[in-house]
Formats: structure tokens, sequence, C-alpha cells
């Protein structure tokens, strides 16, 4: 930083000093005022968007690693909200030389308008204490949250909250977004085995391997006796075998557990068709 | 096998057949392309063949062992099996359902994408999930990024080379959150870190952090958003506690701004730097700045540690209850107060000293006495 860039940083903080401040960050649910402020490289750009369904106001500093993560990532986002009636606006404090503010939003490849913060007037109102940090605003003017930067799903973060505030999606999908959930590793599970084995049967089956499939279907029902399916291709195996009168007890099984299964009520209907005196 | 049982298998299978389904909207690929293509190119490289005869393998593929060529070729016969039936995953989805599923999550592994056999050999391995490879070195084929972290930094985490090594925190296929990992990163280290007697590399015991978070209802931003790796580097780092950036150790350091470089991360530097301010800190006595007044001493500046808990605390902003002192390290309380327009401290480190951020009186104390110590150990 020259030094005068070090001197009109310090001439801004010196008007920082001026701004009265409350103690904490403004909370959820808390009025955001509208302001209009100096937008980089020329005439003024709002803090809020006038007519937009959701704001999105980034609070950053060019000179940090986290701000231009944070940035990339909300690039991404930009682009997939394109269109749409949100307004984007990222922060700067004025202490900051212009250059290098030009420079790392550039970088990130974000679209947003870059609004200067003299005197840090609005990070001092939203009581910020970090950088990178997110308001998300709603229409109602009202602080909808606040996203801290997050090296992972922060894009995904604030897209969900933008989606809810637009009305297209429910709070649930919101949350299953913020909080989601565990995903599992396939295939240890005796049901996810068995349902494999009845596949394997089919595919046997398919190819004219009665006998086969007969194995898979009872090795499925020995892990799981509760599935329709692996009953239903007992029967198809025991019928394609010629033993219908044997296979019609695993057709009502697996129909008992599964009304709709397809292959039992084939089945049943097959053997029927195939019962001597038809 | 006579006419009439022929044609009604043909009909029950029909009936049956489960198969291709396309990729769900809205998901994303975890790897560049570029990875994928390498994933692609290595399994090229290496014929998908089954071990040789000499070799006892761990692991077959059910169909494989049951010299079942035609489940997946156009040839029962294991010397010519001739090429697979139907192209791509689809042939590996007909029997492994579940994986249609799952690969409609949001995140998906770009080499599980583009053909399951870039990591399983379909016929046998030595290793479990008939794996090409052991896991970490097969990961390693594509991510040589995050092995040569791995390999050079001077911190290692366990958990890559023990346990379920990468697919500990990752799933390999798909998952919901970014970098394929299983869970958020908060739930995934408390996992390991919310046990006792858990040591690191050099055997020193590390807190189980579940309990000193149940302990402490303040809890530091990034824990708040469940993000560990703010401050954390899970593959490796070059600072003490797979800390991502300069963190000072100990109680006592000169100022320099370059030793809170892992805090300036996303706290604002200028509140240490500016002797005076209305609205870097609200730790100040009208403008006077009272974190600068700590902080920034050119010998014993008073680290961010000998105030705050970086994980959490009983207190607001992250406030200790107290200071460690004397060789034995006893815990000196700070007995802070906050009030609505500042605070106090208790004759600890100093005479009881309060602070207002309007220049005035603090106002009335909001907390009460605190509670009982935790009696877990201090991360």
């Amino acid at each position: 930083m020259t030094a005068g860039a070090r001197a009109a940083r310090w001439l801004l903080l010196a008007a920082a000093a001026l701004w009265p401040l409350a103690g904490g960050a403004a909370e959820v649910g808390a009025t955001v005022e509208e302001a209009e402020l100096p937008a980089l490289g020329g005439g003024t750009v709002s803090l809020l968007g006038r007519g937009a369904a959701a704001s999105v106001v980034v609070l950053f500093r060019p000179d940090q690693e986290n701000s231009v993560d944070a940035l990339r990532q909300l690039a991404a986002c930009e682009r997939e909200f394109a269109g749409k009636p949100v307004h984007w606006v990222a922060v700067v404090s004025a202490a900051w030389p212009e250059e290098q503010v030009r420079s790392a939003a550039r970088a990130t490849g974000i679209r947003m308008p870059v609004a200067v913060d003299r005197g840090d007037e609005i990070y001092a109102r939203l009581g910020a204490r970090l950088h990178p940090v997110i308001a998300v605003v709603g229409k109602d003017r009202r602080l909808a949250a606040w996203e801290p930067y997050r090296r992972l799903n922060y894009c995904e973060r604030v897209a969900a909250r933008l989606r809810f505030l637009l009305g297209e999606t429910s709070q649930a999908e919101m949350d299953r977004v913020l909080s989601p959930p565990q995903a599992t590793m396939p295939g240890a599970e005796a049901a996810a085995v068995a349902r494999r084995d009845v596949n394997l049967g089919r595919r046997q089956l398919q190819q004219g391997s009665a006998e086969k499939a007969l194995e898979s279907a009872r090795k499925a029902l020995a892990r799981d006796h509760g599935l329709a399916a692996a009953h239903a291709l007992l029967g198809q195996a025991l019928a394609a075998l010629g033993r219908c009168p044997e296979a019609l007890p695993s057709f009502a099984e697996a129909l008992r557990l599964d009304p709709t299964e397809a292959a039992a009520l084939e089945g049943q209907r097959a053997c029927a068709a195939a019962a001597p005196g038809r | 096998m006579p006419a009439k049982p022929i044609a009604l298998v043909a009909s029950l299978v029909l009936a049956g057949a489960v198969w291709a389904a396309p990729p769900a909207k809205g998901s994303k690929q975890q790897a560049k392309p570029a990875a994928a293509k390498t994933a692609a190119a290595k399994t090229a490289e290496k014929p998908l063949a089954p071990l040789p005869a000499d070799v006892k393998p761990g692991w077959s593929h059910g169909p494989y062992e049951a010299g079942d060529c035609s489940i997946c070729h156009q040839k029962n016969d294991r010397r010519d099996p001739g090429p697979v039936s139907v192209k791509g995953n689809d042939l590996c989805f007909g029997c492994h359902e579940e994986f249609r599923e799952i690969m409609g999550r949001k995140f998906r592994h770009a080499a599980a994408t583009d053909a399951c056999v870039n990591c399983h050999n379909p016929h046998n391995s030595a290793e479990r999930k008939l794996l090409r490879h052991e896991q970490t070195a097969l990961c390693f084929e594509c991510h040589d990024d995050i092995r040569a972290v791995a390999q050079n930094s001077k911190v290692k985490h366990a958990a890559l080379t023990t346990g379920s090594k990468c697919a500990g925190c990752h799933n390999p296929h798909a998952a919901n959150v970014e970098k394929l990992l299983v869970l958020l990163p908060f739930d995934l280290c408390l996992s390991c870190h919310g046990q006792e007697g858990l040591k690191d590399e050099q055997g020193v015991v590390l807190a189980n952090m579940k309990r000193w978070l149940q302990d402490n209802k303040v809890w530091h931003g990034p824990i708040q958003g469940k993000d560990c790796s703010s401050c954390h580097r899970t593959h490796g780092a070059d600072h003490f506690r797979l800390l991502s950036a300069d963190y000072p150790p100990k109680f006592y350091a000169p100022y320099e701004s370059k030793n809170y470089e892992l805090c300036f991360g996303c706290h604002d530097e200028r509140a240490m730097a500016a002797a005076e301010t209305n609205a870097l800190t609200g730790f100040r006595d009208g403008k006077r700045n009272l974190h600068y007044l700590h902080v920034n001493k050119s010998d014993r500046g008073r680290t961010c540690r000998a105030c705050h808990e970086v994980h959490a605390s009983h207190q607001s902003h992250h406030i200790r209850d107290g200071v460690p002192y004397g060789p034995k390290g006893w815990i000196l309380k700070l007995n802070y107060q906050k009030t609505a327009n500042g605070g106090s401290c208790a004759k600890t480190c100093h005479d009881t000293k309060t602070y207002a951020r309007d220049g005035g009186a603090p106002g009335k104390a909001s907390r009460g006495p605190l509670p009982p110590a935790s009696q877990a150990r201090r991360p």
C-alpha cells in the first residue's frame, strides 16, 4: 500500500469514528435502511434493490483469501439467478485502493456492482464484524439472514435462502439445503443386497437360467423375507421350471406384501393360462 | 426347456425389468472434467481383466464367481465373453439399483458418473468393494494435489490413514455437500473429535469437542456455521492443529498482523491496528480501541487466546472464564460482565475496569454468575 493510500485509509477511519454504532450485528428480522452508495468506477448504487424480491449484500475485503473465495462462489450463484428479481451488491470499505478492489472483483468473475462504503458507514450500520459476510434482505427490507463465510456450500446456502424468498421453495426444502442429510454409503444393508439379488435373478431368468434365478431368489429371501419382489422372482423361477403349483403361493405372498407387484400379477395370469384344461 | 415356460419367462422378465434412468436435474459434478478424463485414461491404462489365476482374490463379483459372464457380456464364454451387453453405468445399475438414487444427489463424483469401472474391477480384486487398488492410492491416482498436501504437510491428519480413510469423510459416488462430504464438516469432525482420549500424532490428548461444545453454549461463528474447514485444513497443514494460517500458540506475542493471519481471514485487522474507532469493534471505551490497547504491543501483546476461547465459551464474545497463571497454570477468573453499552473485567490481570461505547457509564451488567467450570479439557 502506498503512503498516500495509507493516509487516505486512516482519514477514512477517522471519519468512521464519527458514526454512531450499536454494540452488535443487526438481528435477523431488523429493518435494513436503504442507502445510495458511490459505485466503484463512478455513479451510485443502491444497497437494496427497488422492487427486488430479495437483496444480497456482500461485505468483503479485496486483500483476503476468504473474501476472494466467497466472491468466486457467489459469481456462480449470480449466474443461477440471472433474470430473477434479486439485487446483488458487493460492499467494500473506501479504505482500500480502488485499483486493488477492481482487480480483486475482476478476478472472481462477479457481475454485481461494487459499492464503496465511505467511512465504513454500512459496516457500522449493520454491525458487521467479519469479512466476508452476506446479509440477505427480503422484499420487506427485513434482514432475512446473515451468512458468514463458509468454504463449503456457501453458494448453496445463499441460493436456498433466495429461492425461499422468491417463493420457489418451501421452508422445509430450504432447511434441507441448510442442513443436508447424510450421504450414506450404499450396499451394506441387507434389504439393498436383497434387491440386488432380485435384479440379478431377473437377468438370469431373462437368459433362460431359471435354476440360477431360483437360487438368487432364495438368497434374496434369506436376506429380506419381506421383499415382495423376491417372492415374485421365486414364483417366476419356479414357473419357468414348469412348477406353477409351487409358484402360485409365492405370487400370492408377493401380492399380499405388495398388491401392485407387477411380476406376481403377470405370473399368476401366466400360470393360470398354462394350467391343464385351459 | 419346454416352449411354454420360455414364453412365460419372457413375459415375466419384461414385466419385472428395471433399467436406465437419466441423471437427476440440477446435479453438479464434483471434479473437474479433466479429472474424469484422467480417471478414464487411468482405467484404459489398466484393463479390467480378472486377476491372474495364480493370485487369490479377496473379493469376487457374484456373476463372475458363478461363471455367469452373460449377465454382463454378450457371450457366456469365460475365454471369449465378447463386449458388454449394455454400455456404461446402466449395466451396473441393472442390479445395483440403489445407485440410481445415490447418483441423483446434488454433488456427484465425475469419475463415478463417467464409469463405475474407473474405480471398481467388475470381476475380482484383492481390495474390498472390488476396488482396483488400495483405496487411498486409488483416490490419489487422480487427486494428486491432495496426495501432495497429505505427504508434504508438517502436520498430518490421522483420518487420512486410519479407519475408512478417504471414505470416512467423502462419499466417492455422490453427496449432498460440496467436496462429496458425507455430512457438513462439523458433524463429520465431531464423529471422531467427539470422543475421549483421541490423540494427535505426538500423543497429545485432544479435547472432546462434542463435550466442550455441549458445556459452552456461546459458539464461534464457523462452529455455528458447521464449517470447521474455515480454520482447519483437513488433509494436512503446516500450522499446529491443522490450522490454515498463523495463529499465536502462546498467551503473549509481539503484535504483528502476520501472526494473526488465521483470525484476520474473517475479522478485520483494523480492529486491532486502529488506536481509535467508532466502527471497527465493540470493545472500546468511547473511541478508545481496547483491542488495540491489549493486543497491539511490541513486546507482551496479549494474543487472541489470552481473552477468547476460539471454539466456544460461557460468555458473550467468546470470552474465557479465566486465564492461566503461574507454572501450574492456575485459572484466575476474568469475571467478565457484559452490559448494554459495554462491560467490565474483574481484578485479575489488572484492577477492575469498565468500558462504555458511548463514553459514559457502562450500564447494568446483563449476566449473572458463571455456570460451574467445565470439566472438559480445553481445546
